[in-house]
């Protein structure tokens, strides 16, 4: 505040102690400091990564409603992978990764034998991804499939 | 130690001149001040924004796969993410709030009077601009409320006559609302218009300065009667002390 002001409403040797001052200068400069800390502590705590880089959920959208005919598939991109989405001939929804658990080629519908189809070497997978014939290991990982509007939305569930 | 700093620069670039015209300030004090207090507190705002916004940015990812699971995230993994999602969402309605409030007391005090018509435009400029902030910004979060309000809201512009077509395709980035919308609302919402209005803001608070702050027309008829007294009080920016012989107060000076 303005010396003169001050000067004027408190008797002069009072407002000039050095220890009042000093008192009132150390709580206004704690309020001060306490009032900084209390902004920046949230912004630290909210600049460190969390340990989790994502929620593990990811989803993409696969395809509209009317591209596919029942009993037919197609192939689309998930991130930077194919993805195969099913319309099975009972009007159901599949969708799982399109790489061969073989050796990563991009797997295919067969609609005359209703199963997914390995080009590559052969190999079978049924409709929930199990590898039922042929050299693949291990089943194709399942996808959910969502009817979202127009819109046939895949979601993948990563780590969580 | 900040006086050294002090000495530093005034010796290189004669920092006390610089600041000079800061120092001191004449400002009307009269019973309708308190209306002027709202450009101030949206600026404050605005500011708010920026930095919660710059710090909303480094976890929102702006793309139609990722765009609701990244503020999922913001909420419920990343410490205090919640609190400065929340920041800049209340601050960010309050603003509009008080834009509109600055701008009904700037034109009920006719404050817009010759010569400061320019400062009236710019001002409301920035209202459309600060507007258009809260429009991009709500389709952000791409949850359903938000694509419904977004597709409802640019439905409207397809009512401009003539160009209304046109707009609406310019603003959705195509026919529909799709991912490609929020990628341009995205870049509407971070860069463009905080460009424009940072430049705006800009010119708005020059030509306040430089006006200084106006007088409502009954008060300065009244105080420009010979019989009118001056005075003038020391203060501290930015407390307004009622000053001690309780006189009419007309200007004053504001040092700090
Ligand atoms: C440089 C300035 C700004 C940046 C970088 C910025 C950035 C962002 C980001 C990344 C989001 C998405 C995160 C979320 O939805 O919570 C967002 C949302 C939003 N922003 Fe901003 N913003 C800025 C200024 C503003 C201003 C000036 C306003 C209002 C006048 C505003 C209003 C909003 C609103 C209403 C939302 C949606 C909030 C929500 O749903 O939680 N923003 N902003
Ligand atoms: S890569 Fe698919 S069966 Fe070998």
């Amino acid at each position: 505040m303005c010396p003169k002001d001050s000067a004027a409403q408190v008797p002069r040797e009072v407002a000039q102690s050095p220890v009042r001052r000093r008192f009132a200068e150390f709580l206004l400069g704690g309020g001060l400091l306490a009032s900084a800390i209390s902004f920046l502590y949230p912004i630290l705590r909210y600049l460190v990564p969390p340990a989790q880089p994502d929620l593990g959920t990811d989803s993409v959208v696969a395809g509209r409603v009317g591209d596919l005919r029942r009993n037919s598939g197609k192939v689309f991109r998930f991130g930077n992978r194919p993805g195969i989405l099913v319309l099975t001939e009972n009007g159901d929804y599949k969708a799982m990764s399109g790489v061969c658990t073989h050796l990563n080629c991009t797997v295919q519908y067969r609609p005359d034998l209703r199963q997914v189809w390995c080009a590559c070497h052969n190999g079978f997978y049924d409709l929930n991804g199990r590898n039922v014939a042929g050299p693949p290991p291990r089943p194709l990982e399942l996808y959910e499939v969502h009817v979202r509007g127009e819109e046939i939305v895949v979601d993948r569930r990563r780590g969580a | 130690m900040l006086a050294r700093v002090r000495d530093w620069l005034d010796e290189r670039f004669g920092w006390d001149e610089l600041i000079a015209p800061l120092r001191k300030k004449t400002v009307p004090v009269h019973r309708y001040s308190h209306w002027y207090f709202l450009g101030g507190i949206t600026l404050f705002l605005f500011l708010i924004q920026v930095g919660t916004g710059i710090l909303l940015l480094l976890y929102y990812r702006p793309s139609a796969n990722e765009a609701f699971e990244s503020v999922q995230y913001i909420m419920t993994r990343v410490e205090f993410g919640w609190l400065v999602r929340s920041i800049h969402s209340w601050a960010g309605n309050l603003m509009i709030l008080t834009a509109f409030a600055h701008m009904f007391s700037v034109l009920f005090l006719r404050a817009y009077r010759k010569p400061r018509e320019l400062t009236w435009v710019s001002g409301m400029l920035l209202l459309f601009l600060a507007l258009g902030f809260g429009f991009s910004g709500y389709l952000l979060p791409w949850n359903t409320l938000a694509f419904f309000a977004i597709k409802v809201g640019t439905e409207v512009a397809g009512q401009v006559p003539l160009i209304g077509k046109w707009l609406v395709v310019f603003l959705r980035g195509g026919e529909e609302v799709t991912g490609a919308t929020l990628t341009r609302f995205f870049g509407f919402h971070v860069a463009l218009l905080p460009g424009i209005t940072t430049l705006l803001i800009a010119l708005h608070l020059a030509l306040v300065q430089r006006f200084g702050i106006s007088v409502p027309r009954s008060l300065e008829a009244q105080w420009l009667r010979p019989s009118a007294r001056r005075h003038q009080a020391g203060m501290v920016f930015p407390f307004h002390v009622p000053n001690a012989e309780g006189a009419p107060r007309k200007g004053l000076v504001h040092r700090w």
